[in-house]
């Protein structure tokens, strides 16, 4: 058995707010790290999968941490990803059972594989299989909302944008564009337009670095 | 010694770039000629609305980044040219300048200009124009009727298409066209890839003022030539094959054109031939299985992805004794 040992947590508000910018926004889980980039290519084309798609990763990632990591660092290495993925998939069968009878059976016809695909999303093994192991729970907690946020964030721009591009709707609802797209849905388009969202994240970042090192200077 | 910190890649389009895209543009110009022989004025003002709206492109978005604008070394130019005759001589005005604008605005500006692009921005301004409207493309008028096409975009619907022999590849017929036409450029296709004898000129001259390199475009051309003889699409013999696969749709044209262009192509000889080789694979791989009757602009842009590998692959392939004696002596 590897014995993991939990990275030191100095219980600040502080710190939690540190881990949550860090992977919502400064370390975006899609933009930055490049994880969970899948779901987004091939499903996210319309708010409604994209929103769907957030709340079931949601719904995954946030137990598969807390559970990693209390008893994470108890396990054996080969048995966590099998543990995970198999209690992933299980929610996922009632989420699925859920959208498929009360909410919409069309939307779940349309979401095909990509609805059980989030059971081994890289998102959720990297977050849950990883970072929480090595975390204590309020640490695991915040970072696996951060994560859904982040993830959510950028599949509900992508496909929004995607949705009002190829279809004219947004949210279903018609919106009378002149030019429609439909080449918008394959996935070049979701490539293109998480290439130039994480250009224009970095430069936020550095338009703030500069401004920073400039009251630095003005200051010292 | 002073060094300079700059960022990669280190080759810029430099006094050399400017000298290699007079040369294309110069070469562009019996292309044009060609072209207004068969069907008008109309050919011509398509290429130039290519060219003006990219020139007019890239400078704006050097202004948008607040740097000097440098269309002088051409680069912008020959992208609207290259695009500009790569479009149906029955396409709208807008065409042109809808994918000079990917082109500029999406591939080459955000990757810093010229120089570090790295696709090459025709290729990709004329991939994502096929992919976004199609109707527009592979839909080609008549060119042996010579009669000059109406200039107003209204009046195109009374004009004669017929179908091309890439397209006629496609579907697994023969073709109508015999060497003749096919060398003359009498067959439907794009504005500047149908005269091929004119187009061997061309890659004849950039040969020799070494605008092109041979270590690209003759893999290329070798791979598709063996490619089409060992998977013929037509009856007519070995010959027939290969002749109609590299003279019908763009072949010929993006290998000279696009193929060699120095920002996105390897620099060592052994990745050159590699990335010719990869990419007469992908090419003729797109025209038998691909979505669209020719694909050579999505095969360029997919071997452009494996430049950088190629090139390293390349040079320790060939530098493979001198590493293994250093590690050996070390």
């Amino acid at each position: 058995m590897s014995k993991v040992e939990k990275q030191p947590f100095s219980k600040t508000m502080t710190e939690i707010k540190n881990v949550f910018l860090d992977t919502f926004l400064t370390k975006n889980i899609v933009l930055v790290q490049a994880i969970g980039i899948t779901p987004i290519l091939a499903a996210g084309v319309t708010l409604q999968k994209g929103v769907v798609l957030t709340l079931c990763t949601a719904a995954v990632l946030l137990p598969a941490s807390l559970f990693m990591s209390l008893f994470g660092d108890k396990l054996p290495t080969w048995v966590r990803a099998p543990i995970y993925s198999v209690g992933a998939a299980l929610i996922l069968l009632g989420a699925a059972v859920l959208l498929d009878r009360s909410v919409s059976n069309e939307l779940y016809a349309s979401l095909y594989v990509f609805l059980p695909l989030t059971a081994v999303n890289t998102l959720v093994s990297y977050r849950a299989g990883g970072f929480s192991v090595s975390h204590v729970p309020v640490v695991a907690l915040t970072d696996a909302i951060a994560s859904s946020l982040g993830f959510g964030l950028v599949i509900c721009v992508v496909s929004a944008l995607r949705e009002m591009a190829s279809f004219g709707t947004l949210w279903g609802e018609t919106l009378n564009f002149a030019i429609v797209l439909p080449e918008a849905a394959l996935p070049y388009a979701a490539f293109l337009l998480l290439g130039f969202m994480a250009a224009f994240l970095q430069w936020i970042q550095s338009v703030i670095a500069r401004r920073e090192n400039a009251s630095v200077r003005l200051n010292g | 010694m002073n060094f300079k910190m700059a960022h990669a890649p280190h080759l810029r389009c430099s006094e050399r770039g400017s000298q290699m895209c007079a040369d294309l543009l110069i070469v562009f110009a019996p292309l044009c000629v060609i072209s207004a022989i068969y069907y008008g004025v109309r050919p011509v003002l398509l290429v130039l609305t290519g060219l003006l709206s990219a020139v007019l492109f890239e400078t704006f978005g050097y202004l948008l980044m607040r740097r000097k604008p440098k269309i002088s070394d051409g680069s912008a130019a020959v992208t609207g040219v290259l695009i500009g005759s790569l479009v149906s001589p029955l396409s709208p005005y807008w065409l042109p300048v809808a994918g000079a604008a990917f082109a500029i605005f999406a591939v080459k500006m955000p990757m810093g200009g010229s120089g570090r692009n790295l696709f090459n921005p025709a290729a990709a301004g004329l991939a994502a124009v096929t992919l976004c409207f199609p109707g527009f493309f592979f839909t080609y008028p008549d060119p042996g009727l010579g009669i000059p096409l109406p200039l107003s975009s209204r009046a195109l619907s009374e004009v004669i298409t017929l179908s091309s022999p890439a397209a006629q590849l496609a579907s697994g017929g023969q073709t109508l066209y015999s060497p003749t036409m096919l060398l003359l450029g009498n067959f439907p296709g794009p504005i500047g890839a149908t005269a091929i004898a004119i187009l061997l000129a061309c890659g004849l001259f950039l040969l020799v003022r070494r605008t092109i390199t041979p270590y690209i475009i003759f893999p290329y051309l070798a791979t598709c030539a063996l490619l089409a003889a060992l998977f013929p699409r037509v009856s007519g013999g070995l010959t027939g094959s290969v002749m109609a696969e590299l003279c019908s749709g763009y072949l010929l044209f993006c290998g000279i054109f696009m193929l060699n262009d120095p920002v996105t192509a390897p620099r060592h000889w052994l990745g050159r031939t590699a990335f010719g080789v990869l990419a007469g694979l992908f090419v003729m791989l797109m025209r038998y299985f691909g979505r669209f009757e020719e694909g050579a602009c999505f095969a360029i842009l997919l071997v452009n992805a494996f430049a950088t590998t190629l090139d390293r692959l390349g040079w320790y392939a060939v530098n493979l004794k001198r590493i293994k004696r250093r590690r050996h002596s070390a």
